[in-house]
């Protein structure tokens, strides 16, 4: 039979939530995100929800040199599958293997199975800096809307690319909304903002299926890549 | 009583050599060798005095093995080699001072999430036990690790895994004084290594663990609580592997076995022991300790992304180093 809590249930409960310990964890939640995950239709680029990639000339013409470039079979203008070097963000999400979300109170780690790659977004709501050098992922700050992961990153490494033909500039922000559609399906809304290289902002998404949580085997890209194989499948 | 030749040979390199190992392996050892590169003295007679052992310098082109094994290698001038990286300064500018007003890691002793570092000068730690004795080097090892002292004295370190962007192994991955995350889910914990983007998953239910006969760069890591103290036992390389980044030699048949707990003493600290079992390089098991730092100041780890300049095929990919000869390569 339900009964209703005692008072003193309650106040041990509260003193028990007040003697929590401050640790780097203790508040962390993940509001499901925790697990691992697949992207559900693997594809090389990303399709705009939003009408036509909306480049700038500049952005037309590398785009338009690096499709010349692959269609002869030459993959010098990218660097993930010429060098197994990071595809960054946001191509990273669209990496046909697996990749485990880790969220926790002051940061969230997304451990990729593709080449052992991983990547920590600061949750402390620290200002982003702007290194010395940038970096593939760009520097991430995220926080909680709701039940759902926000992610900023910018300073990026200009030498990567959206995806597996869409260049950018290293003045290219990103966003990118982390949500659950269902109990097992997750949902990466994402925003490309670059003004040298589109006209306005312009979105896409990738929907992922939850996976068994288990460990993921050691990849070494450049051992594939030195056996003949393709670094991005 | 008398030293014996590789330990006289370490401790006459150490004054200059933890210059380079503060640094990555392949950087470290790229360092060793640049002033050789660049056409300036380096190793034996680096001072410019003769050597003291007696033995003339090496000739240009030297290899390791053109060096008498009775040969002294002249120890590097009193000084720093380069004043910005001694290696006092260098750990002191990778593990600074923990600021004030961060968190501590969870009181639950079995939880050991978080950011970690080693805090540890890297010199020649595995150049002594836990109890400051050498370690017990077979024939073979005593030869191998010679040799690799040699290269670097002369200025032609040898490759590895890590300058080579490929896993470097458990131990040289958690020795380098860069930051790893611990990741803890029931069944596994993850380190996940600001180098080389590395990754070693412990494995706390063997039965979700490679099976035996799995061959990896990291090897198979099954850890099991003992009271506070998780115990890993590390096997299965695919590769020997160097311990750090001196050299010192571990077999691909090695069996790694490390204790971690967590430990309070005025700062929190893992204390990792190591104990080496690998009859090739070994005459029996050997273990060393080491600490590595609560840092949450470090919990998003800095990008290494090796694969940049290493995946790059109109450039040489040995970073400057020497493929190492097999060992019976005279």
């Amino acid at each position: 039979m339900r009964t209703a809590p005692s008072a003193r249930g309650l106040v041990v409960a509260a003193l028990a939530l007040a003697l929590l310990p401050l640790s780097s964890h203790a508040a962390s939640r993940d509001n499901g995100l925790e697990g691992v995950w697949k992207i559900t239709s693997p594809r090389s680029a990303f399709t705009p929800i939003d009408g036509p990639i909306p480049f700038t000339a500049a952005g037309q013409t590398a785009y338009e040199q690096n499709k010349a470039a692959l269609a002869k079979g030459d993959f010098s203008f990218d660097r993930t599958q010429s060098r197994c070097a990071s595809p960054g963000v946001p191509r990273l999400s669209l990496t046909p293997w697996r990749f485990r979300i880790w969220p926790r109170a002051r940061f969230v780690v997304f451990e990729y199975e593709w080449n052992r790659l991983h990547r920590e977004v600061d949750m402390t709501g620290r200002t982003a800096e702007q290194p010395f050098v940038g970096p593939a992922v760009g520097v991430s700050r995220g926080h909680w809307e709701g039940k759902t992961l926000v992610i900023k990153s910018q300073y990026f490494d200009e030498n990567t690319l959206i995806d597996n033909l869409t260049p950018h500039d290293s003045d290219m922000v990103v966003e990118e909304r982390w949500s659950l559609t269902g109990p097992n399906t997750l949902r990466d809304q994402i925003t490309i903002s670059d003004p040298a290289f589109f006209t306005r902002p312009w979105h896409t998404q990738a929907t992922y299926q939850r996976q068994p949580d288990l460990a993921f085997p050691e990849d070494v890209c450049l051992d594939r890549r030195d056996a003949g194989k393709m670094p991005l499948p | 009583m008398k030293e014996k030749p590789i330990r006289r040979m370490l401790n006459h390199l150490r004054p200059g050599v933890p210059s380079a190992l503060f640094c990555t392996a392949a950087m470290g050892l790229a360092l060793l060798a640049a002033p050789a590169a660049q056409g300036q003295p380096s190793g034996p007679g680096v001072s410019g005095a003769p050597p003291a052992g007696g033995a003339p310098p090496p000739a240009v082109g030297a290899q390791p093995w053109d060096i008498p094994e009775n040969a002294d290698l002249k120890p590097p001038p009193p000084k720093e080699l380069h004043p910005g990286l001694s290696g006092k300064r260098l750990l002191a500018q990778l593990v600074p001072p923990l600021p004030a007003g961060l968190p501590d890691p969870s009181p639950d002793p079995h939880n050991l999430e978080g950011a970690w570092v080693h805090d540890q000068m890297l010199g020649f730690e595995f150049q002594h036990d836990m109890y400051d004795n050498p370690p017990p080097y077979t024939a073979r090892g005593h030869k191998l690790l010679a040799r690799r002292v040699k290269a670097q004295g002369i200025g032609k370190p040898y490759s590895n895994a890590a300058a080579l962007c490929r896993p470097p192994g458990v131990l040289w991955q958690q020795e380098i004084n860069y930051p790893f995350v611990l990741l803890q889910s029931k069944d596994r914990l993850e380190l996940l290594f600001q180098d080389y983007h590395g990754r070693e998953t412990i494995y706390l239910d063997p039965a979700k663990a490679p099976p035996a006969d799995h061959k990896s760069y990291m090897g198979v890591s099954v850890g099991h609580w003992v009271g506070d103290t998780l115990v890993v036992v590390t096997k299965g390389m695919k590769i020997p592997t160097l311990l750090d980044a001196v050299g010192t030699p571990a077999s691909a048949d090695a069996i790694i076995t490390q204790r971690i707990r967590k430990v309070h003493q005025g700062h929190w600290f893992l204390e990792i022991v190591t104990t080496i079992d690998d009859p090739v390089y070994y005459t029996h098991p050997w273990s060393l300790m080491q600490t590595f730092a609560w840092r949450p100041d470090m919990e998003v780890l800095e990008e290494y992304d090796c694969e940049t300049q290493i995946g790059d095929k109109s450039v040489p990919a040995d970073a400057g180093l020497v493929p190492e000869p097999p060992e019976d390569a005279q």
